[in-house]
């Protein structure tokens, strides 16, 4: 559930484990109780009441404990991920370089005049359909859709970004975590550390598609 | 008030609680044989309760009405105080005004003795508690399923008329958004629950009669959370359920309401919801409020755009107006289970019971109200004016046929 009464969700973080690190997930699980609560999925759709001093100290420290952990997950993912989906993009465009290419070819008058009109005709057709066929390559084998140069573009961005933040998030959300924290503090970073899962589940999802 | 026979002091006005000199109003004691006017139907009660007993872990009481005031019926015989050994030839009853008998404990106390008990009556009667069986008239219960007398603190509960003792599967009690708590009776498996008591079957056959099929239900996600969202995604039912959208302001949230209303219209629409405080909330990953409406004002939108809304909201049972909606939530429930549950549910469901019924689990117990799901019904209320509020005095349903 990733969400204790009065205690800011790590849902989204959650969601990110279950899926993405289901090992880390599970063992996280065997720790106990709380943390098979937090690591549950979906959120709780009630509102929030308020936590003994002592069990909101305890409670912060177990969800920061799960976002440590998932931070440590997300900075050995983004990275390769981002790279994966630069290299579709490369050969996308290598592809998408060659149908044009062949296009060319074929509206160029090229083949007109190397073959007899008949045979022009027939070579043209295979070219355009060659031409075709690597172009659908590249939008639905590589790219995972058509129209979707530019969403996995922003996904890349995304993952190299979400990676630098996840490098701070974790240093920071770990030390503080070490510390007399101010729960407020600790509260804060659990909640910017969700909502940085949210966009990690998202370009990741995107990612794989 | 007359007493038709009297032994010891068999009439007498409550002694703890408030006594008022209006005749009419007064709270009363009775250990006689009856209460004037009331001959007949405490022998009824006295025949349904069986035997009269003297020890009070075998008390039964009969909890009613009598016009506007609380009846109760013993079958306990209480001490003389005056005359140690010596019992009182009846049984005691009481009838005062709603409201003047706040809590279970005071109403044995007088049930049970003729004066305030000491410690150890007290500590008797207090161990004898989870003995004791109630057995409330559903004609005394309001439309929460309140009864005339707080029930905190009772365990055995059933259901009964003055003549006979009701059928029902299981009997609990559910704290609303204010006290006293109200009773509600099991409709099927753990945790279908219907209110007010004593319309199991009504409600029953009102949910067999809704039509529910999978083309002409939809789904409303309005929580954001990605094991929510892929749940519902990867689940072909739900993915063809599910109203899509891509609300973020407040403003697109309200249009993403708006549309999976219009598109429900005549048909089901199941809402996954957070709600907080009698209000519908979406709430982003960082727990921020992006968008809010009020419970009642969710139910009424989308019965004006003619639509049967099961909302799944946490705790919706304690919102206020709760004893209008046709689904009521107990306690938290988690949103990728519940849309689990809704996946599993519509791939057999071809009722609102087969529905309701497979949504319904141990962390999803639902109440379904009695005069909802009424096959297109129209529901209105009338209300009468007292000083300084208004009190629904009945429903009026209105019938039609509609299919789901």
């Amino acid at each position: 559930m990733g969400e204790t009464a009065g205690l800011p969700q790590i849902n989204e973080v959650a969601a990110y484990l279950n899926k993405f690190a289901p090992e880390t997930a599970d063992d996280l699980k065997a720790k106990g109780a709380t943390f098979s609560e937090l690591l549950a999925g979906g959120v709780i759709g009630g509102e929030d009441v308020a936590q003994p001093p002592d069990a909101e100290r305890e409670g912060l420290k177990a969800r920061a404990q799960v976002t440590v952990a998932a931070l440590d997950q997300a900075l050995q993912q983004c990275g390769p991920a981002a790279a994966a989906v630069h290299a579709r993009l490369r050969k996308a465009r290598s592809l998408q370089f060659a149908a044009a290419a062949l296009t060319a070819v074929t509206a160029s008058g090229v083949i007109a005049s190397a073959f007899v009109s008949a045979t022009a005709t027939i070579v043209a057709g295979i070219i355009t359909l060659a031409a075709s066929v690597v172009g659908l390559f590249s939008d639905i084998v590589v790219l995972g859709g058509q129209g979707r140069y530019d969403k996995l573009r922003e996904v890349a961005q995304t993952l190299i970004k979400d990676e630098g933040i996840a490098g701070v998030s974790r240093s920071t959300l770990a030390a503080i975590a070490q510390t007399n924290f101010i729960p407020e503090d600790l509260k804060d970073m659990l909640r910017q550390g969700n909502a940085l899962f949210a966009e990690i589940f998202q370009a990741l999802s995107e990612a794989r598609l | 008030m007359r007493v038709t026979r009297t032994i010891g002091i068999a009439l007498a006005s409550l002694f703890i609680g408030l006594f008022s000199i209006s005749a009419a109003h007064v709270d009363l004691v009775c250990r006689a044989a009856a209460i004037a006017g009331m001959e007949t139907r405490i022998q009824h009660v006295h025949q349904m309760l069986g035997e009269d007993v003297t020890d009070l872990r075998k008390i039964k009481l009969y909890i009613s009405r009598d016009g506007d005031r609380l009846f109760v019926q013993s079958n306990y015989r209480s001490a003389i105080s005056d005359e140690p050994g010596q019992r009182y030839e009846y049984p005691t009853k009481i009838a005062a005004p709603v409201g003047h008998l706040k809590d279970l404990n005071t109403l044995l106390a007088n049930i049970a003795f003729d004066r305030p008990p000491d410690f150890k009556q007290q500590s008797e009667l207090d161990a004898a508690m989870s003995k004791i069986e109630f057995y409330i008239d559903p004609a005394a219960l309001d439309d929460h399923g309140r009864a005339p007398i707080d029930l905190t603190g009772a365990h055995i509960l059933r259901l009964a008329t003055d003549t006979m003792t009701l059928p029902s599967l299981d009997l609990k009690l559910e704290t609303l958004n204010e006290p006293p708590p109200a009773l509600i009776e099991t409709l099927d498996g753990c945790c279908l629950n219907g209110r007010p008591p004593g319309q199991r079957n009504v409600i029953l056959n009102r949910l067999d009669a809704y039509k529910i099929s999978k083309s002409k239900t939809k789904l409303l996600s309005m929580v954001i959370d990605s094991t929510t969202s892929d749940t519902i995604a990867g689940s072909k039912a739900l993915s063809a359920m599910a109203v899509t959208h891509k609300a973020s302001s407040a403003k697109e949230w309200d249009a993403a309401l708006d549309e999976a209303l219009a598109q429900s219209k005549g048909q089901t629409l199941i809402a996954l919801t957070h709600v907080a405080q009698g209000m519908v909330v979406v709430e982003d990953s960082k727990g921020a409020a992006k968008y809010s409406i009020p419970l009642d004002e969710f139910h009424a939108r989308a019965r004006r755009a003619d639509v049967q809304l099961v909302l799944i909201g946490c705790e919706t049972i304690k919102s206020a107006k709760a004893a209008s909606i046709p689904v009521a939530v107990i306690g938290k429930y988690n949103t990728a289970d519940a849309a689990r549950r809704v996946a599993v549910a519509m791939e057999t469901a071809t009722t609102a019971k087969s529905l309701l019924a497979a949504i319904a689990h141990e962390k999803l117990e639902i109440v379904v109200q009695n005069g909802t799901w009424d096959k297109g019904a129209i529901g209105a209320g009338v209300f009468k004016r007292f000083p300084g509020r208004l009190v629904r005095v009945f429903r009026l349903w209105m019938m039609g046929v509609r299919h789901g």
